[in-house]
């Protein structure tokens, strides 16, 4: 039996308004069933629909067809401020997250609006946990890309999403900022239950996600784990997607999966023995 | 101190405030062409407009930047853009918004003072709200020939104008003018000027001083006002400057004929402008 | 009013106002209209936006009004476009109307009132025709042609540019506002006040957020600018000739002109022979 669905979609097609006169699809009759507990990474070229999935699933845009279920509950038509009981968005550009006076309120206020008790702790135990402390009174616009990035992901779980959606997490950030919001984004994962994650990042795909869902043109192309994904190389070619450089290293060198540099070296060393040994 | 007591100011620094209360108060004007508004009874009531970004920008930033940005971002976003571009006569509504924002950003002295902020921002409405209102019946009077005879319209006109002027006031003016702007320019203070890289606004740098109406600005807003109401009656009146209708009427084919002429002379300047420009061209090609 | 509280945000489908708004802008540049000259379009507008408040002859003014009605359909005008222009012309006269019945107003005042609004369709017409077949650079190619401030053309350009990431933007802090909220509860009489207060009271916070944003935007557009010498090109007369070095007039612009021409001649030429 499998586990209980997080996100449903039934038949769902949307479209957005195009300027010449048809109105493009961009889905149509869509079904997919994410489960609890998953990590689902979403690929694909941009303009494939990976924003538009997220924006499906948290109401931010309505479905013109079939329907789309949360936590089991039907959410087709309901209004943002009752799914966000259930689902939460990051942003791909963390600004427009930041509607409070300084990075403290931003955190606080979601919790403050709904009266959720005990407020003010939970969102130091958030400051501490993405490590915001000393920032929390200033303005979030102020901070650095890192901080930024964190203090958005802080905002995205304040209120226990049961599903949290990030809208490219790690684009635009230099390498040590990134390792930093992987490492939140892993420190995340313990707290909720399912988190869908759109990228370009390979890197990204590769160490974090469990599940990945590649979107063509409106279209499932593939749904698998990672290493099912990486070794279609027909679906790989038409979506025009690159598996990260240490995968193809590994597989070219041993002809193994390795998805990250751990495990790479961890089979260099095996092979570099197996080969002394010899 | 006069319009340069804010020379501290870079040029960079104006167009920075030009740019952004254009971009913001331009969006803003598409909005409200958008929400629909609603009556109840007779009333009307209309998210007229969101003065309240200009206003806090001037008292915070620019005045002449800022107000100059809002008026452009009017004039392009909700009239160019929306295809409404209605020539001449606006005029009249570009420069009776650079007034009421002008003034009402040098009035504020300090930005923190809530009461100040609070009663500028109203008083800027009612400057705009104030010369928009005679505009408009200055308009009807003179488009309309014999506008005193016509039945009940000078009434209506009146009553429409003058209920309008206080709806917009009363309701537009101090829910979506006066209160926003009390809100958000002290809470903008401070905050907002880091992003452009300038230093907040404080006693030596303010605006005016005490002489609050300097006889310059009085004399520019009087002016820019004369010039408002001018360009409106131009653009809708002036068949009533210029008699045309009495001499042209009986000889409807001479009218015609003078019509034909003027088109003629418009292709033959096309023309003489098209090679003029190609000419120029090739001069610098050389 | 009820069903008005409910979705006011979802009315403000900043969706649907930008594509209208670029629909308008870019959308029909293969219209007939959108072929010609900016400067014959400019010209043409000159004509059509000043010579109908000159005439008094009702017949003329019809027959204008259809010219420039004609000329919009050929440029293929948005609808929300054609929708804000007929509530333009009712509220500058349709409401001095009714409300003119009130203070003793008869038949005869619909006279005067429907040359005024002939008068006002006509030139609202007329400039929806050019300004919605002009693209924002083409019609700044014109202005600048005509010697409009540069500072006017560049922030045509600029606003076009910058819409859809404004809009986007605003609707993204719209939605953070909303994911984070609470509606007010639905009981109550006057549930329905406080939620059109809620709709009204956010759209208003949105803008803190997208001021302080935009704010870092156009200082870093602004610095670019500088870097680039835009200031010092403003006087430079070699930049406005590069800048208008792609204007040409072609058969269509005097075909068009012409057209225009025997039209209108013709109509004065009719409206003088049939009295009214």
């Amino acid at each position: 039996m499998n586990p209980p669905k997080a996100v449903c979609f039934e038949n769902v097609s949307a479209e957005y308004r195009g300027i010449k006169d048809k109105n493009p699809k961009i889905f149509d009759g869509l079904d997919l069933n994410i489960h609890k507990g998953e990590k689902v990474a979403l690929i694909g070229s941009n303009g494939a629909g990976k924003s538009t999935l997220l924006k499906l699933i948290c109401g931010f845009i309505k479905p013109y067809g079939g329907r789309i279920y949360v936590c089991g509950e039907e959410i087709t038509s309901k209004k943002p401020e009752e799914t966000a009981k259930y689902v939460s968005l990051v942003y791909q550009n963390p600004e427009e997250m930041f509607i409070g006076e300084s990075v403290g309120d931003d955190i606080e206020y979601a919790m403050r609006e709904r009266k959720i008790p005990d407020y003010k702790s939970k969102a130091l135990e958030l400051i501490e946990m993405f490590s915001l402390k000393g920032l929390e009174n200033k303005d979030a616009r102020l901070l650095s890309g890192g901080q930024m990035r964190r203090a958005s992901l802080a905002i995205g779980i304040a209120l226990n999403p049961s599903v949290l959606l990030l809208d490219e997490p790690t684009a635009n950030l230099d390498i040590a900022t990134r390792t930093e919001v992987i490492e939140a984004l892993n420190s995340i994962c313990s707290k909720t239950e399912t988190a869908i994650v759109a990228t370009h990042d390979m890197q990204l795909v590769a160490e974090w996600a469990d599940r990945v869902i590649v979107l063509h043109e409106g279209r499932i192309a593939a749904d698998g784990t990672c290493t099912e994904i990486f070794e279609d190389e027909f679906v790989l070619e038409k979506v025009g997607i690159m598996p990260p450089e240490i995968y193809t290293l590994g597989k070219r060198l041993f002809g193994a999966q390795t998805l990250n540099p751990k495990e790479f070296a961890d089979l260099f060393l095996r092979e570099r023995e197996e080969v002394l040994a010899i | 101190m006069s319009l340069s007591s804010n020379s501290s100011m870079g040029q960079a620094q104006k167009m920075m405030v030009f740019v952004l209360s254009m971009s913001i108060y331009g969006i803003a004007t598409l909005f409200t062409e958008l929400i629909p508004s609603f009556h109840v009874g007779i009333v009307e009531f209309s998210v007229e407009y969101f003065l309240f970004i200009p206003l806090s920008l001037a008292m915070l930033l620019s005045p002449l930047s800022a107000a100059l940005g809002a008026a452009t971002g009017e004039l392009v976003f909700s009239e160019i853009m929306l295809g409404q571009f209605g020539g001449l006569g606006e005029v009249e509504k570009f420069l009776t918004v650079t007034i009421g924002v002008y003034v009402a950003g040098r009035m504020v002295r300090n930005p923190l003072d809530r009461k100040m902020v609070g009663f500028a921002a109203i008083f800027g409405v009612i400057l705009q709200q104030g010369m928009g209102c005679i505009v408009d019946i200055l308009k009807v009077v003179l488009a309309v020939e014999d506008f005193e005879a016509v039945p009940g319209l000078p009434e209506s006109v009146f009553f429409t104008e003058g209920f309008s002027f206080l709806n917009d006031v009363l309701f537009s003016g101090i829910l979506f003018c006066m209160l926003p702007t009390m809100y958000l320019v002290p809470k903008l203070y401070g905050k907002i000027e880091p992003l452009l890289g300038m230093k907040p606004r404080d006693e030596k740098t303010a605006f005016g001083g005490e002489k609050l109406f300097t006889p310059k600005v009085a004399v520019l807003s009087i002016l820019g006002f004369g010039a408002a109401a001018l360009f409106e009656i131009l653009s809708e009146s002036g068949f009533e400057l210029v008699d045309w209708e009495a001499d042209w009427a009986e000889s409807g084919p001479a009218y015609a004929a003078g019509i034909f002429i003027g088109f003629i002379v418009l292709a033959v300047a096309i023309a003489a402008i098209k090679r003029n420009f190609e000419s120029s061209k090739r001069g610098a090609g050389q | 009013m009820k069903k008005l509280s409910e979705n006011i945000l979802d009315k403000i489908s900043i969706d649907y106002v930008r594509t209208q708004v670029l629909k308008n802008a870019y959308g029909n540049d293969d219209t007939p209209i959108a072929k010609l000259d900016p400067r014959t379009l400019l010209l043409w507008y000159l004509f059509f936006g000043f010579f109908p408040w000159f005439a008094n002859n009702v017949v003329l003014l019809l027959l204008l009004f259809m010219f420039a009605a004609a000329t919009t359909r050929l440029a293929k005008v948005a609808p929300l476009v054609l929708f804000v222009f007929c509530l333009g012309v009712f509220s500058q006269t349709g409401y001095l109307l009714i409300v003119s019945l009130f203070f003793d107003g008869n038949l005869s005042t619909i006279i005067p009132l429907s040359v005024l609004t002939l008068k006002v369709a006509t030139v609202s017409l007329a400039s929806i025709t050019v300004f919605s077949g002009l693209d924002p650079d083409r019609l700044c190619a014109g202005l600048l042609y005509f010697g409009c401030p540069d500072k006017l053309s560049f922030s045509i350009a600029f606003s076009y540019r910058i819409l859809p990431v404004l809009m986007e933007q605003f609707q993204n802090i719209l939605f953070s506002y909303r994911l984070r909220g609470r509606v007010p509860e639905k009981s109550g009489s006057f549930w329905v006040v406080k939620n059109l207060f809620y709709q009204i009271k956010i759209i208003m916070l949105s803008f803190y957020p997208l001021m302080l944003g935009t704010a870092k935007r156009s200082r870093t557009t602004v610095e670019a600018l500088e870097l680039k010498g835009y200031r010092h090109s403003l006087s430079n007369p070699e930049v406005r000739r590069i800048k208008l070095s792609h204007l040409r007039f072609s058969k269509g612009d005097f075909a068009f002109a012409f057209i225009s021409l025997v039209y209108t001649a013709g109509s004065i030429l009719i409206s003088s022979y049939i009295k009214l």
